[in-house]
């Protein structure tokens, strides 16, 4: 509760976790609230390769085939919030149960979680997923998931192990051994609570990095296809090669095309990353 | 001392093998039949007969005998060069930020860059360089791609650093932030120390006390940090590499498995040569904060 009522206290991180529940929501309902669906064409001729309009039916514009920028947005929000959430997910069912164990037992196993979490972290990410994601042809997002999944699970052990080795040394869950408690019951009632915040910290890490491996990858045009799931990456990345990968294909292509998916990546990894350190600064007032 | 450097070493040697022998056989086990044409034995076996033939000059030969180093060494030459300029950018442009923001805290001037810092953390390296690529394609100042050929000297080297000014900035804008953020907040630290209050009491001008006396006690750790990133530097320059068609290592490695039977020797090659790169730079890593910090110094 304190830990709420200092991250509230501060009216950026708020307004901050507002945009960010903003961009959920709204990625959540696009349905509801896309105004077209993201492959329908306009063919009419006053509406293929239109620029931005406040008045028109186009807010952001359509591209060159007269799909429209806004809706096809919306949809690649989705997908990358759906997939971003889904690898966090998975980072905290793998590495908070390993980070806890790891923490709280130390010895061997610990030196060699951490040994391997180190190698895995120090490889560069982007390499590791293209090499796994290459077998998957095509690529759908619960594989995209499992591959990120797999690889980010250290991101949150690492964290919510030191938490748990510095809650080891103290007193009150050396009463609580010392009252008989077993350690199964001392890490449920006593060590658990105690590291919720930071397990939470360690997934919004997750998810930033998550969704920043996936428009990675989905740049490289290597992950979803674009044809059956918009993502943000893919979005970009089709405005980029636009029929091979070369300078010659988006001097046609309007400014719009590519600046609304690109702002709203930047904004939703900006957003992620700053509630994750706010949050992170009410947890531990004192650094 | 000389015991650390070994038993890393030996460390890294196990790394190494392991990886080769993970990414050779999950390459040859989807892309091979065993036992067909293309790879006569089974992925095991060629790897270890790989394996065995390094002292003879195994490395470096792909499945069907071609020479590897051919395009691998050049594409190491032009992501090197590509990660020098941009860490030239990285410590100049964050040790200035973190010390300014550091020297006036809470200020307006602290606010405006801490958000400067969050903004350039966020941006990932490929947007930033996709997006500078096409907001800059109507000037024709900066060249958009490509590395530049001709002959080493004074005047190649001047023709890289031009052509590689739009990808470094890409590349160091996205991990200024960061490090500007770690020297603001240790250089804090080491400002409110003890030994920062002696040296201003010996009567040291206050540029001597911030230069001489606290940044270097907070460069230890902003080393460590530096070279342990390495890995996530290292994979950002893949990325803008890709999009300036520098032919660097992230290139190749697009192209080699990008194909429809990949070479199991060559990505392995590629994987590996990566991977001792970022145990050599963790190593380093050690070694120089050792080396700046003699308190942790192995006994």
């Amino acid at each position: 509760m304190k830990t709420v009522r200092r991250f509230a206290r501060r009216p950026v991180s708020v307004a901050a976790l507002a945009l960010f529940l903003g961009l959920v929501a709204v990625a959540v309902l696009q349905q509801h609230v896309a105004p077209y669906t993201w492959d329908s064409i306009d063919l009419r001729d006053v509406a293929t390769n239109r620029g931005p309009t406040l008045w028109h039916e186009h807010l952001f514009g359509t591209d060159t085939l007269g799909r429209d920028v806004l809706s096809r947005t919306l949809v690649g929000l989705h997908t990358t919030i759906v997939i971003g959430f889904g690898v966090a997910g998975i980072a905290v069912a793998i590495g908070a149960p390993l980070g806890l164990v790891s923490g709280y037992y130390g010895g061997w196993l610990d030196a060699t979680l951490m040994r391997a979490a180190d190698l895995a972290r120090s490889f560069p990410a982007i390499m590791v997923s293209l090499a796994a994601i290459v077998f998957f042809f095509p690529v759908w997002p619960h594989t995209m998931m499992l591959v990120l999944g797999l690889y980010m699970w250290t991101l949150v052990a690492r964290v919510v192990r030191g938490h748990v080795a510095t809650l080891v040394e103290l007193e009150f869950i050396e009463a609580a051994r010392a009252l008989g408690a077993s350690d199964l019951r001392v890490i449920r009632t006593h060590i658990l609570p105690n590291v919720a915040g930071t397990i939470v910290v360690g997934a919004t890490a997750a998810l930033a990095q998550a969704v920043l491996l996936e428009a990675t990858i989905e740049f490289f045009s290597y992950g979803l296809p674009a044809s059956r799931w918009p993502s943000l990456g893919n979005l970009l990345a089709d405005v980029t090669y636009g029929g091979g990968l070369g300078l010659q294909g988006y001097r046609q292509l309007g400014w719009w095309t590519w600046a609304f998916p690109a702002l709203v990546l930047a904004l939703l990894l900006l957003t992620i990353n700053f509630v994750g350190d706010e949050l992170d600064a009410a947890l531990n007032p004192a650094a | 001392m000389a015991a650390f450097v070994v038993r890393r070493l030996m460390l890294a040697a196990a790394v190494l093998t392991a990886v080769s022998f993970v990414s050779f056989w999950f390459f040859a086990k989807n892309f091979y039949v065993a036992g067909g044409t293309l790879l006569p034995v089974s992925p095991s076996t060629a790897w270890w007969r790989w394996f065995t033939g390094i002292p003879s000059g195994s490395v470096g030969k792909g499945t069907f005998g071609q020479d590897l180093w051919v395009t691998l060494v050049p594409a190491l030459e032009h992501t090197t060069w590509l990660i020098l300029e941009s860490l030239v950018l990285v410590v100049c442009a964050s040790l200035a930020v973190g010390v300014a923001a550091a020297l006036h805290p809470r200020s307006g001037l602290d606010v405006l860059l801490r958000f400067l810092a969050y903004a350039s953390w966020s941006l990932p390296a490929f947007l930033l360089a996709m997006v500078m690529q096409k907001a800059l394609a109507g000037f024709h100042v900066f060249p958009l791609n490509g590395y530049p050929a001709g002959r080493a000297g004074a005047r190649h080297a001047v023709d890289v650093a031009w052509h590689l000014l739009l990808p470094s900035i890409a590349l160091a804008t996205s991990f200024v932030g960061l490090y500007a953020r770690f020297v603001r907040s240790s250089l804090l630290v080491a400002l409110a120390a003890p030994f920062t209050t002696t040296a201003r009491a010996k009567g040291l001008p206050e540029r001597a006390v911030v230069l001489r006396h606290a940044l270097r006690n907070s460069l230890a750790t902003y080393v460590s940090v530096l070279l342990l990133e390495f890995g996530s530097v290292f994979g950002a320059a893949m990325v803008v590499d890709w999009i300036y068609q520098l032919n660097g290592v992230g290139t190749l490695f697009i192209r080699t498995i990008g194909g429809t039977s990949i070479d199991p020797s060559a990505v392995q090659l590629i994987i590996v040569v990566t991977a001792a790169i970022v145990l050599a730079t963790s190593l380093l890593a050690d070694l120089a904060v050792i080396w700046l910090d003699p308190r942790v110094r192995p006994r």
